[in-house]
């Protein structure tokens, strides 16, 4: 990817046409889950032309991945001031896919999580959804938000003892 | 540090060796704290089940492709400057008529007078520039028009002119108005003189010189400088002469019968209507005179309004024998007018800002969406 992200730098527009191939699915889903489906390909292709315009800047300190999501995170933040959308992540459990296959062996019930995660702050929401369902690490989490790690560690265990305690109050009900 | 802190981290495997072997510990060892890693992981694979279950878009990114595939318009910085230094040069260009004279060899003479008026300041093509050439037509159209005979008319002309010229030096080109008029047997009628040495001195004045000398006086106030503007106005006022002379040979005429009904007149009443009468005739005569004094004066003195423009001169240093100052001072000189001129282009620029700035944004913005 970094040989990839190279040739793009030097203006190979084929290059180019391979990574957003492969990261356009990734990053369109990255940015539905912070503004929803509906903006999320205006989103996905001005992280794209961003990317292509700066890709000169890349310094691979970090993974291509996590500097492209760094672009749609921050593409997402100011296209949803832009159109005034809230960035709640609230999108990204809430729009359920029709034929989606309801697992029979969790023992959390999913209408309470989905509950629970309203009750989170945004910064707790914002690194469950980066690590539980877009799988990045702790550190690709720190860099795209730009925080510590130990911040983002932290902010994870608070999300998940208050989901927990959550969930133990919605069971109880 | 608490354990139940790094509780998530250990599970998903985020700590350090001997951190992950204390939490390992502290879970074999305390079964409340492994019921909670427990729930924690159900909860995680729950949120990951959620996720996946999401309607998600995955759109066909071949627009964004095009888009890419595109050749676009990405100047360099280079590129960039070129395009404002361009901006800049014809901005400069559209101006550069106002800034500095016209080469009197480009075919015209394009001058700024110096606050004399908005119109002084216009382009004279070099072929109708000679008024010497026009007022010397009159002279000939003037012999051809007297019909010769017993009942010659003397025609009478009025000739006028107005000619802004342009000087190297203001004060030998007051004398050498002054000495045409002498020349020519003239006289300076008016003269006034403005402005400093280095704020665009002036002068007004006013020649009258005799008819017959009007076209060669002209010619040489002309060749005093670069003629900036000129005109030349010939009016006939021959039927107001006759029509003036012969009313006062009718007002004279009856001034005498007047004159003589009064010597006659007994009554009182009578001399008193004949006084007031004669008291009007005189006032006639009076005023024609005074037109016909006019008329004879016009018609015998031309009259030629000169304005006087010395060039700009900016800063010239004092006489100096020395190269070193000389040079110092041109080097000032040349500062200052770069100066000026950077100073008048910025204005300029930023003056014209509503024309390229436009432009300039709507090149900037298509190439950023290109992109």
């Amino acid at each position: 990817m970094n040989e990839l992200a190279n040739q793009a730098a030097r203006g190979d527009r084929d290059a180019m046409t391979r990574i957003v191939t492969e990261h356009y699915p990734f990053v369109i889903r990255f940015c539905a889950r912070r503004i929803g489906s509906q903006v999320a390909e205006d989103a996905a292709q001005e992280t794209f032309l961003v990317a292509w315009r700066t890709i000169r800047k890349f310094d691979h300190r970090s993974s291509f991945r996590t500097w492209l999501l760094g672009i749609a995170h921050n593409v997402c933040r100011n296209l949803a001031r832009k159109r005034k959308i809230e960035m709640t992540y609230e999108h990204a459990w809430t729009e359920r896919l029709p034929d989606a296959p309801t697992p029979e062996n969790t023992s959390v019930d999913r209408i309470a999580l989905r509950h629970s995660l309203t009750k989170l702050t945004a910064e707790q929401r914002e690194v469950v959804v980066m690590h539980e369902l877009e799988g990045l690490s702790y550190e690709e989490t720190a860099t795209i938000l730009e925080i510590p790690v130990g911040t983002v560690k932290s902010r994870l265990n608070a999300a998940f003892q208050r989901l927990r305690q959550l969930l133990c109050v919605e069971a109880g009900r | 540090m608490n354990v139940r802190d790094d509780l998530k981290a250990y599970l998903d495997g985020e700590l350090a060796p001997e951190d992950a072997l204390r939490v390992e510990r502290a879970l074999t060892e305390n079964p409340e704290l492994a019921e909670e890693a427990q729930a924690m992981k159900q909860i995680s694979q729950a949120l990951q089940d959620l996720g996946e279950a999401t309607a998600l878009p995955s759109r066909n990114p071949d627009a964004l492709i095009q888009r890419i595939r595109r050749p676009r318009f990405a100047p360099a910085r280079w590129q960039w400057a070129a395009g404002v230094v361009i901006v800049f040069g014809m901005v400069a260009l559209l101006q550069l008529p106002r800034w500095s004279l016209r080469s009197p060899a480009s075919g015209g003479a394009s001058v700024e007078m110096p606050a004399t008026s908005e119109s002084a300041r216009m382009e004279v093509p070099e072929d109708s520039l000679s008024l010497t050439d026009a007022a010397e037509s009159v002279d000939k159209s003037r012999n051809l028009a007297i019909v010769p005979g017993e009942n010659r008319l003397a025609l009478s002309l009025v000739r006028t002119a107005e000619v802004q010229v342009q000087v190297a030096n203001l004060g030998l080109a007051v004398q050498g108005v002054e000495l045409v008029a002498t020349r020519f047997g003239g006289f300076i009628s008016a003269s006034q003189t403005q402005g400093s040495r280095t704020e665009n001195p002036t002068a007004q004045l006013t020649l009258r010189v005799p008819v017959r000398s009007f076209a060669k006086a002209l010619a040489e106030v002309q060749a005093l400088g670069e003629v900036v503007y000129a005109n030349s106005n010939t009016q006939d006022v021959s039927t107001e002469v006759a029509d003036v002379d012969a009313r006062l040979r009718v007002l004279r005429a009856e001034e005498q019968a007047t004159i003589s009904i009064l010597q006659a007149a007994t009554k009182v009443g009578e001399i008193m209507a004949v006084r007031e009468r004669l008291s009007i005739i005189r006032q006639q005569i009076e005023s024609l005179e005074a037109q016909q004094r006019t008329l004879r004066d016009q018609t015998s003195f031309s009259t030629i309004r000169v304005s006087l423009a010395q060039r700009v001169q900016v800063g010239e240093p004092p006489a100096s024998n020395h190269w070193g100052g000389e040079a110092w001072s041109n080097a000032v000189n040349g500062l200052a007018a770069v100066g000026r001129a950077l100073g008048v282009a910025a204005i300029n620029v930023f003056v014209y800002a509503p024309i390229w700035l436009p432009l300039v944004l709507i090149a900037w913005w298509w190439n950023r969406r290109r992109r």
